[in-house]
């Protein structure tokens, strides 16, 4: 089946369609959960952002002007809500809770469960899972958000570098070094 | 350095760009990375959490509705009953008898006489429906208490969240200066 231009559907929406945003989310919805997962860290943050996200596109898209490529707009916006968080998380003290997830997904509650060890192939990528999402917050803040705006914005570096108003090649050393920092820590993991 | 860096991205992103020999390494070194965190990175969204969002998604859309288009009802009807009563009361006020011209005084007085025990009457009966709007009022601002605070603690996070959607700063701010 032929997938409808995304013109027409940015269109339905601006003109408060709800299948048209039934669409958006099916397009853009899981890259966005991913990327606010991998962003905040927990699944908890990853569902708010993109809930919120989403009530800001209802509410906003009528000034998107369709000059641009929507994908970076969406991922623009995204990246200041994320930005905004981890802000806001900083100057927050930090409270335990059941509900909400530590680094790797896992809340407090999933933890306090002991369903001991998990040997299953799932196990083992969410373990990797885990692996990653510690790696990643290792990373500064900047570059962690470049590396994932790169994969789940599906951005080019111009792009990322218009963002972050940032020049470009610092855009690409940040990242290069991102990047090996994460196959350093993923790699030691795996020998650990 | 930077113009170097600068080749690779525009390279990376596309653009024919001649690159050297160590700077195709670092290229293809950056692609090489990106490729094996690919899959890594991806993370499956909860059914649950994509239900939650189609909803609020659905809510948004939907027009004001039961208690709230309620509430809409009822204060839009104080507010005309008030002024209703206020119109009322006013026309009932004027003229001021006093101030009249003295050929037509007689007759103002004669209607004056006429309107004064029910002005009184009315007045009783304007205060009892004043004290029965504000009664209507505060009731239906008791029982959709929370929903009002929720509507104006909505309307206040909207704007809060347009404010930083449209002032925010670049995001060289999580960049550390050098």
């Amino acid at each position: 089946m032929e997938l409808q231009p995304l013109r027409e559907i940015i269109a339905a929406a601006q003109s408060g369609s709800a299948e048209a945003y039934d669409v958006l989310m099916d397009r853009y919805g899981r890259r966005l959960y991913g990327y606010f997962f991998r962003a905040t860290g927990n699944h908890h943050d990853a569902e708010d952002l993109l809930g919120e996200l989403m009530l800001r596109l209802v509410r906003r898209l009528e000034s998107y002007d369709d000059r641009g490529r929507f994908e970076p707009w969406l991922f623009r916006i995204a990246a200041n809500m994320v930005r905004d968080r981890i802000r806001r998380v900083k100057t927050r003290p930090r409270m335990a809770s059941l509900s909400v997830e530590e680094d790797g997904g896992l809340s407090l509650g999933d933890k306090l469960a002991g369903d001991g060890p998990r040997v299953d192939a799932n196990a083992l990528a969410a373990e990797l899972s885990e692996d990653l999402q510690r790696a990643l917050n290792r990373l500064d803040d900047a570059t962690r958000q470049m590396i994932l705006l790169r994969h789940f914005g599906e951005m080019s570096f111009k792009e990322i570098a218009n963002v972050f108003n940032a020049p470009l090649g610092t855009v690409l050393a940040r990242v290069h070094r991102g990047l090996k920092s994460l196959r350093e820590i993923m790699g030691s993991s795996d020998n650990g | 350095m930077d113009e170097q860096f600068d080749n690779i991205a525009r390279y990376l992103d596309g653009e024919q760009v001649e690159l050297t020999d160590e700077q195709r390494r670092l290229a293809d070194e950056i692609r090489a990375d990106e490729a094996s965190l690919s899959g890594a990175l991806d993370v499956e969204m909860p059914a649950r959490a994509m239900r939650n969002v189609r909803r609020r998604i659905a809510d948004e859309l939907a027009p004001p509705r039961g208690r709230r288009r309620l509430f809409y009802r009822v204060a839009t009807s104080a507010a005309i009953a008030a002024s209703i009563l206020l119109a009322t009361a006013l026309l009932l006020r004027l003229p001021n008898p006093t101030q009249t011209n003295p050929e037509t005084r007689h007759g103002a007085l004669a209607a004056v006489e006429f309107i004064e025990p029910l002005q009184d009457q009315t007045d009783i009966e304007i205060a009892l429906l004043a004290g029965d709007v504000e009664r209507l009022e505060q009731e239906v601002l008791l029982d959709s208490g929370p929903e009002v605070e929720e509507m104006e603690l909505e309307s206040l996070e909207r704007d809060v969240d347009e404010f930083w959607l449209d002032q925010a700063a670049p995001m060289e701010v999580l960049l550390p200066s050098s």
